[in-house]
């Protein structure tokens, strides 16, 4: 792999470690506030065991930029929450749940899946392995708590929302052309889908699980779609297969 | 895996999940949050009010 390809690979495990220790703190908040909300034991209790799972996922990050021989970076210490601040506190609390487990962490499951596939190295697989079964766990928090929250409240405000969950998630590199070094095929023998690849994954993880997901709950999801469409039309269509 | 076949395993095994147990919580004014884990932040709260979402892998 070439020098830029190596370094993006660290640059992404760093990266991931940041993920891993600010979802933990994350989910310790949803866990306590779930409880608050009334929200169903298993929910909580999942939302719970995730804050720990991300806690020693963001240890496997570190072996891994260890034997790369990559700085590891500082945990993250600030519990980040994404809220319109007018929103009611129900709506504040749906809100993280979803932006986390619906988007967040439904996306990150489609990455775990084309990285298991591709995965050689037994440490790698190892580890990705373990993490893709804890986050399918991390992403039906949010499916379950939609599930519950819709007998309670009305989710049509999540409907126009759901843009800006999904540019929340997708980070502000994405959907722009690839930088030197980061859409080398080598990097998925690194645990790195390369970034024309993950344009493609998360523009097909909205299109065959978030937006029918939301449908599921009743969520009208045509600004997403319109999203969605957005971010092709700014993608050259080689890349997307399109 | 398809990435199709996540719509079955994380949107219809997480509403089995929500809809299928008893609500066991609720605020009871008492400060009891339930005996929960929880990792607090020693760096505060930071809401910035304007939408957006957590990173993923």
């Amino acid at each position: 792999m070439v020098d830029a390809a190596h370094r993006h690979a660290d640059r992404v495990w760093a990266a991931r470690h940041g993920v891993e220790t600010g979802a933990a703190l994350r989910f310790g908040s949803l866990s306590r506030r779930m409880w608050e909300a009334g929200a169903p034991e298993a929910l909580i209790e999942l939302a719970a065991r995730a804050s720990r799972d991300e806690t020693r996922h963001a240890g496997r990050c570190e072996e891994i930029l260890r034997a790369r021989q990559a700085p590891v970076p500082p945990p993250e210490t600030r519990l980040l929450e994404y809220a319109p601040l007018e929103l009611t506190p129900a709506e504040r609390l749906t809100y993280e749940v979803v932006a986390q487990s619906c988007i967040s962490e439904t996306e990150s499951m489609a990455t775990l899946v084309t990285l298991l596939d591709e995965a050689r190295d037994e440490q790698l697989k190892s580890v990705i392995h373990e993490l893709a079964r804890d986050e399918v766990n991390h992403a039906r928090i949010g499916w379950g708590y939609l599930a519950w929250a819709r007998q309670r409240m009305e989710l049509a405000f999540l409907a126009p929302l759901l843009p800006l969950m999904a540019a929340g998630s997708a980070g502000p590199d994405l959907f722009r052309p690839a930088p030197p070094g980061t859409d080398d095929p080598a990097l998925l023998r690194s645990g790195v889908v390369p970034h024309s690849e993950r344009q493609r994954i998360y523009l097909e993880t909205l299109e065959s699980v978030v937006i029918p997901g939301m449908a599921e709950h009743g969520v009208e999801t045509g600004a997403l779609r319109a999203w969605v469409d957005r971010q092709r039309a700014a993608c050259q269509p080689a890349a997307l297969g399109a | 895996m398809k990435i199709k076949k996540l719509f079955q395993v994380l949107v219809l095994g997480g509403t089995t999940l929500g809809l299928g147990v008893a609500a066991c919580g609720g605020d009871n004014g008492t400060g009891n949050t339930g005996g929960q884990q929880q990792t607090l932040p020693d760096g505060g709260t930071i809401n910035p009010g304007g939408g957006g979402g957590p990173p993923g892998w």
